[in-house]
């Protein structure tokens, strides 16, 4: 039995393919339902109103709305559309994948015997830190430069043309401070009031979810076979052992583990076993695998480009990487025993 | 864009979610689906699912193809359906305009949710308002720009080409396996023997029972050189040889593992090899105590079998190897021990499926404890049910 590269190239195609599938599929129905469902404006009121308490609250937003990396982008597409912030949706899609239960418990799994408690919480940490730092930048960036040409147009037609900068909450920061309680009313009533609106047209509304989960599918999908397909070419192609006499020497090990998981564009559900695996490279190298790879891979980068402009994905993808370089530096600096090999 | 490119779009969009959810029925029902995805966890069943659910999105939406929808969904916090406008947007105290909503033109803000103005709030639009009082659009007008259904009919059609033709194309072809080389750039030649996993212990996969298929080949039984026995070693780095003989018979006093537990954890077959997997083994060289316990032990295992191309100066080596699969092929890693004959390796076909019997031992190359079995015979068998292991 030998079969050739391109066999390889289209089993392990195939293989990404019918595991991630599912899971946009789950996130496009989400974002369907979000679209058809969700009353504008009730995120503005659950969120806080300053941008930072924002922008850290929905860094851990994965830990209740666990999302993988697949069916994060179309769930944003529309969170955004429906008056999220930019600057909060940027930092929950970057941390959602990584700082929910399955992935601590997965991490810790694949850690076992290999300080499952520093790496488990590092990586969280870690993550959480460059999540924060991306949605601060990006808050106080315009929207046209963040997010693609159609989305903008979109929003601008939805009437948030008076909104210019993505932190767009900074306008709320000037209201008169609401208490709690009258919030709570508000909010409530709001809530009703969008709920009545639905009932009246509940046939439509289902018509509505399910065209758009299915728009966004194929949006979505669209550029999940293109990155999964160039992932796939590396994943089989190259000998992995290459990478090895790069592990020994940090300042070349962490970009390189960075690079490695930008294309095997590894779900974050198994990364770990393999970063664990890896054990001519240090635990920093690793930290910066589990970090960076649910973040910003291959298929992500194609999937991202169905939300945010080029440049902005091209700038993010630089900006993740010298950032957890900086991390991993911090790091190695904190803990000196993280930068031996086991 | 037009209605009729829209709906035109939809139906492809249609035909994309049936094909889908017919491709993933297909490769669950067919068992194609076995080498792809773990056992362990929901990724095959939630293949099904997605499925399932596709074929009901795409005939849902082919059914309600025609129907117009006028904009199903909220405009923020309007109580009123648009399609019979409940009110007069001209009856507020300020214009809306035709144009795009601008809400400069107003002498308040639009942004919060308080007008004390108007007897209706305005909150976050998603679309303006062109004028009211009557049934705007179809609801894709303006909204959903997307790729798919994007602004050119080449666009559309060529995104509708890009999820129907790899998807396929890879369904015809795909050999559903690993070619040789694939499998040694994934580092079937770069063991890490220093790693562990308490997930695959000793008896975690072995799913072979005593009744264990038969070898099919005409046996290639490797005779013995005359004086040397399977115990008869060269002296392992960390033992005399004193040690290495007396570890098959003498209980285990000291360490969390002992004979017993092996007893208890693993199957021996009919002529009392322990039935171990590749995978199990590959992890028994990082843990000092199991290896205590299986030095010497008669081993036997099924597994594929590729040239030795480590310390294999003589040519008396083999390497066995499972592939293991974490999530999907894609992370799958072939976990691989080298198989010693003590004499020239005998002939083997790469890939094949072999039946291994012989002793474990643990030797240190290269300055790490490497497990290797020493063959008393290899004989080509059966593929297993499951070629992957999990």
């Amino acid at each position: 039995m030998s079969t050739s590269p391109l066999g390889d190239i289209l089993f392990a195609f195939l293989s990404i393919l019918l595991e991630g599938a599912p899971y946009i599929l789950l996130g496009t129905l989400i974002s369907g339902f979000i679209d058809a469902y969700l009353p504008a404006g009730v995120m503005e009121k659950l969120l806080p109103k300053r941008v930072l308490p924002a922008i850290l609250v929905s860094g851990l937003l994965g830990a209740v709305f666990p999302v993988c990396e697949c069916a994060i982008v179309p769930v944003i597409r529309r969170l955004v559309q429906k008056g999220l912030p930019v600057g909060c949706a940027i930092t929950y899609m970057l941390a959602a994948p990584i700082i929910n239960p399955i992935v601590v418990f997965s991490t810790a799994s694949a850690f076992s015997g290999q300080d499952p408690v520093f790496m488990t919480s590092s990586r969280l940490i870690m993550a959480y830190i460059v999540a924060v730092v991306a949605g601060i930048v990006v808050s106080r960036l315009p929207i046209a430069a963040v997010l693609r040409g159609r989305v903008v147009r979109d929003l601008q037609a939805a009437g948030h043309s008076g909104v210019m900068a993505a932190g767009n909450l900074r306008e709320t920061e000037e209201r008169e401070r609401v208490s709690v309680g009258s919030r709570i009313r508000s909010l409530w009533h709001r809530l009703g009031e969008g709920m009545r609106s639905l009932s009246g047209s509940g046939d439509q509304r289902l018509i509505q979810a399910v065209r758009t989960a299915q728009r966004d599918f194929c949006d979505t999908g669209m550029f999940f076979v293109i990155g999964v397909a160039i992932t796939s070419v590396f994943n089989t192609q190259f000998d992995q052992a290459l990478l090895d006499p790069i592990a020994g020497n940090d300042a070349f090990a962490v970009p390189a583990m960075m690079v490695l998981a930008f294309v095997l564009s590894l779900c974050s559900t198994s990364d770990a076993f393999i970063a664990a695996a890896m054990d001519t490279f240090s635990q920093v190298a690793k930290l910066a695998f589990l970090v960076f790879g649910p973040m910003m891979d291959i298929k992500l980068v194609f999937m991202y480009l169905a939300v945010f402009n080029r440049r902005f994905v091209i700038g993010t993808v630089f900006g993740l990487f010298v950032l957890i370089i900086v991390l991993c530096l911090g790091w190695s600096v904190a803990n000196p025993a993280a930068l031996m090999s086991r | 864009m037009l209605a009729s490119a829209e709906r035109l779009a939809r139906f492809l969009g249609c035909f994309v979610a049936i094909a889908w959810g017919a491709v993933l029925i297909y490769f669950y029902e067919s068992e194609r689906l076995l080498t792809y995805l773990t056992g362990r966890g929901i990724f095959r069943e939630l293949v099904i699912v997605a499925g399932v659910l596709l074929i009901v999105v795409g005939l849902f939406n082919l059914i309600t193809l025609r129907r117009v929808v006028a904009c199903g969904h909220d405009h923020g916090d309007h109580d009123h359906d648009h399609a019979g406008c409940g009110h007069d947007h001209a009856g507020c105290g300020h214009d809306h305009g035709i144009s795009d909503h601008d809400h400069e033109k107003c002498d308040h803000e639009h942004a919060h949710d308080d007008h004390k103005s108007c007897d209706h709030e305005h909150g976050e639009h998603d679309h303006d308002h062109h004028d009211c009082g009557h049934d705007h659009h179809d609801e894709d007008d303006g909204h959903h720009h997307s790729f798919f259904g994007g602004d050119t009919l080449g666009s559309t059609v060529m995104a509708t080409v890009l999820l129907l033709l790899p998807l396929l194309f890879a369904a015809a072809r795909s050999p559903d396996a690993y070619s040789p080389r694939a499998i040694a750039n994934k580092g079937l030649y770069n063991p890490n023997y220093e790693s562990s996993r308490s997930d695959i212990s000793l008896g975690s996969m072995s799913s072979r029972t005593k009744s264990a298929s038969r070898p099919t080949g005409p046996g290639t039984d490797i005779p013995q050189p005359e004086g040397l026995t399977m115990l008869d070693q060269p002296p392992s780095w960390e033992s005399s040889d004193s040690d290495s003989t007396a570890a098959a018979d003498t209980p285990p006093a000291e360490g969390q593992f002992s004979m017993e537990d092996l007893e208890a954890q693993v199957d021996r077959d009919a002529e009392g090899f322990f039935l171990l997997e590749v995978p199990e083994i590959y992890y028994t060289a990082g843990d000092k105590e199991v290896r205590r316990v299986l030095e010497g032990q008669p081993v036997t295992t099924i597994a594929q079998v590729m040239p030795e191309r480590l310390n294999n100066p003589n040519g008396t080596r083999a390497r066995i190897f499972r592939l293991f699969i974490e999530c999907c092929a894609a992370d799958a890693r072939p976990l691989s021990i080298p198989v010693e004959f003590g004499g020239p390796a005998p002939e083997f076909q790469e890939m094949g499926w072999v039946e291994v019997r012989g002793t474990m031992t643990y030797k240190m190359e290269g300055g790490v404890t490497v497990p290797i079995l020493n063959a008393g015979s290899m004989i080509p068998t059966d593929e297993p049910d499951s070629t992957m292991m999990y």
